[in-house]
Parts: C-alpha cells; sequence; structure tokens
C-alpha cells in the first residue's frame, strides 16, 4: 500500500513537470487565441508596443473612389470604404466634387505624379514599408519613393507651414497607434474620383493590429469648411508575405521617359 | 617646422588617447569608441587615430583643452551605435562637383570630396571625360534628371545634395528618408540582391555591421542618375560601398567607395561628414508640385536644338 502510494506520488510528480515544462515552453511561442473572445496574439516591440513592421497593402478599390462606384476608363470598381456610404459634403462641395469627377483624367493631382495625401497614399494599390522606434513610425512607398514620418515622442504640429502630405503627430492608445495629421495645403485629392478635403481639414488615422497579419485602418475626416460633419472610412491592410522589399514606382520619371523627356544615354543606361 | 609639427603630433595623440580613455568610460568595452574621423589625407581607413598610442596614460591632460573630448557615440540597447536622427551633410560643394572646383555658371566652388585616389581627381576613361564636358553646356542642364524633378538623386548624391535627412534604424532596418521626398531601406538581415534585372535609381541595399561602422552594399542601381549638377558620370555598372562610421553623438563620418568599371580606370571614394540637428524636423520639399525650373530649363534645351537643326 505504502509503495503503491509512493509510486503514485512518483507519478504525479512527473506528470507535474512535464505540465509544467509544456506551460513554461509555452511562454515563448506565440500563442493562439483560446476559445471564443480571447485576444489574437500580436507582435510587439521589445518596449511592449503593438509592432507594426512589416510591408503592407490594401486589397480593396479605394484608390479609384471611397464611396462605392462603378467602373471607368482605368477605374476599377470600388464597393466603397466610408462608413454609411456617402461622405457627408455640403453643397458647393458636393458640386466640386462632381467637377472633379468630370476633369479627373487632367485634374487629378496624381495624374501629374504629385503627392497623393494622407489618407490616400495608405490605399494606393502599391505597397508601403513601416518601421517603428519608440519615437517614430515612418513608412516608405513604392508609389513615387514617397514616405511619411508619424512623430511619437509627443512633440506637436508645427506652426504655419502647409504640405502635400500634412504634418503628421501621433500617440498610442492601448494597442492602437492614433495619428493625427494636420497642415495641409489643401491640394490633395481623396481618391481618383475627385473627392476631396480642404486646408482646414483634421485627418486621425488609427492602426490597430487585428491579427499578425491585419491590421485595422480607421480614418475620421473633419473638414467643417467642406463637410457638414465629421465622417468615417476603415479599410484592412494587408500583410505581403513574400516581398523582400518595397521597390520603386517613380511616377514623374516613368512619364518623362515615356514622353522622351529622358533621352537614353546609351553609354551609361541600363540596356534593357 | 619640422618640430612644430612633431610636437603638434604628439599632442594630438596624447589628446586623442585621452578623449578615448574618457569616453571608455560610457561606452561598452566590446565596442572601441572611434576617434575623429577626420582623415590626415591619403586612403588608409577613418577613425584608426583613437585607437593610436595607448600606453600615454592620463599625465598629458595638458593637451586636452585645445582638443575637447568629443561626446560619447549614442548606442541602443542591444549595443550597436544609435545613427538615428535628422541630419545635415557637410556637401562641401560636392553637387556641384566631387573634385576641387571654382565656382561656376552660379554654382558654389568646392574643396574637393575626393579621399582616394589621394590626388582627389577622378579617375574617368576618356569618353567620359568628354562626355561631361558636353554635359556642362547650358542645355543640357534639363538632362540631370532631379532637374526634372527625379526626387531620388540616387547614391551616394542623395547624401550630399542640399537638404537634410532622417535616419531611423531598428535592430534589422536602417531607412533613411530623404527631405527631396525618397528615401533608402537598408536591410540588415538580407542576404542577397533583387534579380539583376531590376534596376532602381536608389539601388538595393544590403547593410552589416563591421564593429562600429554600418557598412552597406548596393546595387542594381539604374544608370541613369548624375553625380552632382557638373554632370559627372556613374553607369548601371555602378556598385557602391558605403561606410557609416559615427563619430561622436552627433556627427557620422560617410564614405562611400563607387566601382563602376564602365566610366572609371578603379574604384574611387569619397568622405562628407554628416551632422545631427537634434531639434530638426524633416519637412517636405514637392518639387514637382512648384516646378518652374524645369520648364526653364527645357526650354533652354530646346531652344540649342533648334538652333543645331537651323544650322544642318
Amino acid at each position: 500500500m505504502l509503495t503503491w502510494s509512493l509510486k503514485s506520488v512518483r507519478l504525479v510528480l512527473v506528470m507535474a513537470v512535464i505540465l509544467g515544462a509544456g506551460a513554461l515552453l509555452r511562454v515563448g511561442e506565440p500563442a493562439a487565441a483560446q476559445g471564443p473572445g480571447a485576444k489574437p496574439q500580436i507582435p510587439r516591440t521589445a518596449d511592449g508596443k503593438p509592432n507594426l513592421q512589416g510591408i503592407w497593402q490594401v486589397r480593396n478599390r479605394a484608390a479609384s473612389s471611397i464611396e462605392p462606384l462603378l467602373a471607368r476608363y482605368r477605374m476599377p470598381p470600388s464597393s466603397g470604404v466610408v462608413e454609411g456610404g456617402a461622405i457627408p459634403y455640403q453643397e458647393w462641395a458636393l458640386k466640386k466634387r462632381d467637377e472633379n469627377y468630370a476633369n479627373r483624367y487632367k485634374a487629378d493631382p496624381l495624374a501629374s505624379c504629385y503627392m497623393p495625401g494622407i489618407p490616400r497614399i495608405m490605399y494606393l494599390e502599391h505597397p508601403f514599408q513601416i518601421f517603428q522606434t519608440p519615437q517614430h513610425v515612418a513608412m516608405t512607398f513604392e508609389f513615387n519613393l514617397a514616405h511619411r514620418l508619424i512623430y511619437t515622442n509627443g512633440s506637436k504640429h508645427v506652426d504655419g507651414i502647409e504640405f502635400w502630405m500634412g504634418d503628421a503627430r501621433g500617440r498610442w492608445e492601448g494597442d492602437t497607434l492614433v495619428s493625427e495629421v494636420t497642415n495641409f495645403n489643401g491640394k490633395a485629392w481623396l481618391d481618383m474620383a475627385g473627392n476631396f478635403y480642404s486646408e482646414n481639414a483634421k485627418v486621425t488615422e488609427r492602426f490597430t493590429l487585428a491579427d499578425a497579419d491585419t491590421i485595422r485602418y480607421e480614418v475620421t475626416v473633419e473638414d467643417p469648411k467642406v463637410f457638414t460633419r465629421a465622417w468615417k472610412m476603415s479599410m484592412p491592410l494587408y500583410r505581403h508575405k513574400d516581398m523582400d522589399r518595397v521597390l520603386e514606382y517613380h511616377c514623374k520619371a516613368e512619364e518623362s521617359e515615356a514622353n522622351g523627356n529622358f533621352e537614353r544615354v546609351p553609354q551609361t543606361w541600363f540596356p534593357k | 617646422m619640422k618640430r612644430l609639427l612633431a610636437s603638434l603630433f604628439a599632442a594630438a595623440v596624447v589628446a586623442i588617447t585621452v578623449s578615448t580613455l574618457l569616453i571608455a568610460q560610457g561606452a561598452p568595452p566590446a565596442a572601441p569608441a572611434q576617434g575623429d574621423g577626420g582623415r590626415a589625407g591619403g586612403a588608409g581607413r577613418a577613425g584608426g587615430g583613437g585607437r593610436a598610442g595607448g600606453g600615454g596614460g592620463r599625465a598629458g591632460g595638458a593637451a586636452a583643452p585645445e582638443a575637447p573630448p568629443a561626446a560619447p557615440v549614442r548606442r541602443l540597447p542591444d549595443g550597436k551605435p544609435d545613427l538615428s536622427g535628422f541630419y545635415n551633410a557637410e556637401g562641401r560643394g560636392a553637387n556641384y562637383g566631387l573634385e576641387q572646383h571654382a565656382a561656376w555658371s552660379g554654382m558654389p566652388g568646392g574643396q574637393g570630396v575626393v579621399i582616394d585616389p589621394p590626388d582627389g581627381k577622378l579617375p574617368m576613361q576618356d569618353w567620359a571625360r568628354k562626355v561631361l564636358a558636353l554635359r556642362q553646356r547650358p542645355e543640357y542642364g534639363y538632362d540631370d534628371p532631379t532637374a526634372q524633378c527625379t526626387q531620388a538623386a540616387g547614391v551616394p548624391r542623395s547624401f550630399y545634395v542640399p537638404s537634410p535627412f532622417h535616419i531611423l534604424q531598428t535592430p534589422d532596418h536602417v531607412a533613411v528618408l530623404f527631405e527631396r521626398m525618397s528615401w533608402r531601406v537598408i536591410p540588415l538581415n538580407r542576404k542577397t540582391h533583387v534579380p539583376d534585372t531590376i534596376r532602381m535609381w536608389h539601388g538595393d541595399s544590403i547593410g552589416r555591421w563591421e564593429g562600429d561602422t554600418l557598412v552597406v552594399e548596393t546595387k542594381n542601381l539604374n544608370g541613369k542618375t548624375w553625380l552632382n549638377e557638373a554632370g559627372e558620370i556613374v553607369s548601371h555598372a555602378e556598385t557602391v560601398v558605403e561606410r557609416f562610421i559615427p563619430v561622436n553623438a552627433d556627427r557620422i563620418r560617410y564614405e562611400a567607395t563607387v566601382t563602376d568599371p564602365l566610366v572609371y580606370t578603379r574604384p574611387w571614394t569619397i568622405g562628407v561628414n554628416f551632422n545631427r540637428q537634434a531639434d530638426g524636423e524633416l519637412l517636405e520639399v514637392a518639387c514637382l508640385e512648384d516646378d518652374e525650373d524645369a520648364k526653364h530649363l527645357k526650354d533652354i534645351k530646346d531652344a540649342a536644338r533648334a538652333a543645331e537643326k537651323k544650322g544642318n
């Protein structure tokens, strides 16, 4: 009896050790979501913030139109990303938007290879890469070699200078990176369909990792000059898993070359 | 005179030794601090001076006031030098000629940034000298891609155009955002370059740490860039090895060795310093969007071409 119970104690101890070791091992691995309602496991940086780094791209047609829109020449159809479907334009602004739409092949700043502005660059059909330190979040885009630098060091917006890409100051709210963008020059559009905002706009972006390979990207646009109220859009950004690096698409340079503005220099140019 | 030089040299060695000792106290032992990267001529490795004459001890402190010890190199938690920050290059006129040159045609002169070959001259092949002379005619101004607002100025040119840049550093990447709206991304863990047929304005870079120096190899360049407004030449055969040598908390010594057998008879190296501005922030240069210059340069070119036709 005594020997049996000693044996069973030993067995229990061995099992406890095995279970304990298993539990210890699990600490190091990304624990899968356990049961309904459990938070998905997301990668984190050394300082414990969600790690947004990697190469990302949308899989929607917001680049054509952020409102639902049928297909047009060089403009694939879009099911829209604006909450509620329609942007709450003031009357004059809706007319202006329709005018933009009619003239889009020439009037769209992107037709001239100008900078896309924020948030438009985020949903172009081009990949981009995110880098992250405690003080900054940087993004490098394939389109036009554009970049963004979001300060997360507590600094304030610059005063009195306007930019195509605005001035972005960010902060972490729990596991969400919140970026407030102001100081726009009012020349950028929101999409190819002529949707627009003004230099008074305040764009608030929220980046939240839904899981290791998906960022939920939400945008609130406030601009009392153009809209009757604040409005929102949201979309997933998907991680590129098979891409080594973001390449270069230098819109203007390619246009110049296509138009013969760059004369081919046989001695120096790559032969192809 | 010789004696004076010798004693100056001795004083410098003592000063550097003292400052090295001071710096070493604040730095991890595995990573010796660099001395000032300024080079005493010739093509040796920069930064070696900091390690010279270790036996001096602290006795020679008298020389220290003349050469105040540089602030130690900043470091990341992993012990690597922290290169991050907002920088301006001391371009020394490199954007208007890498060799020593007088001011001409509205462009500033420069003392030259070529540190190898030692004579400061680019070892150009004869045909390249001829093309260079051609590029310096006014109607060729438009052919410099940056004149047409190509934001990516090329490698190494983006580092000495007169515009600041921001370096961001993570354990596996160094990203450089140039104010003229272009970027370079330098992965530290990648092993192979993209396929040879992919050619880019800023090429394909792979970096690695050699002690405290970030060494970056760049290939896949497109051969379209000019080295500067003077029209100095590189081709698609160009490959570049860059060295980012942290000198102190606020300065990086930058050296780039360009190998381009189509244009040059041998590799050559330039060196410039980057100075950090702690409170600096990147603005936005909207070249294309505000451009008047390109039109003007195109007019000059078109007029010259029309005149040529008339002449025929």
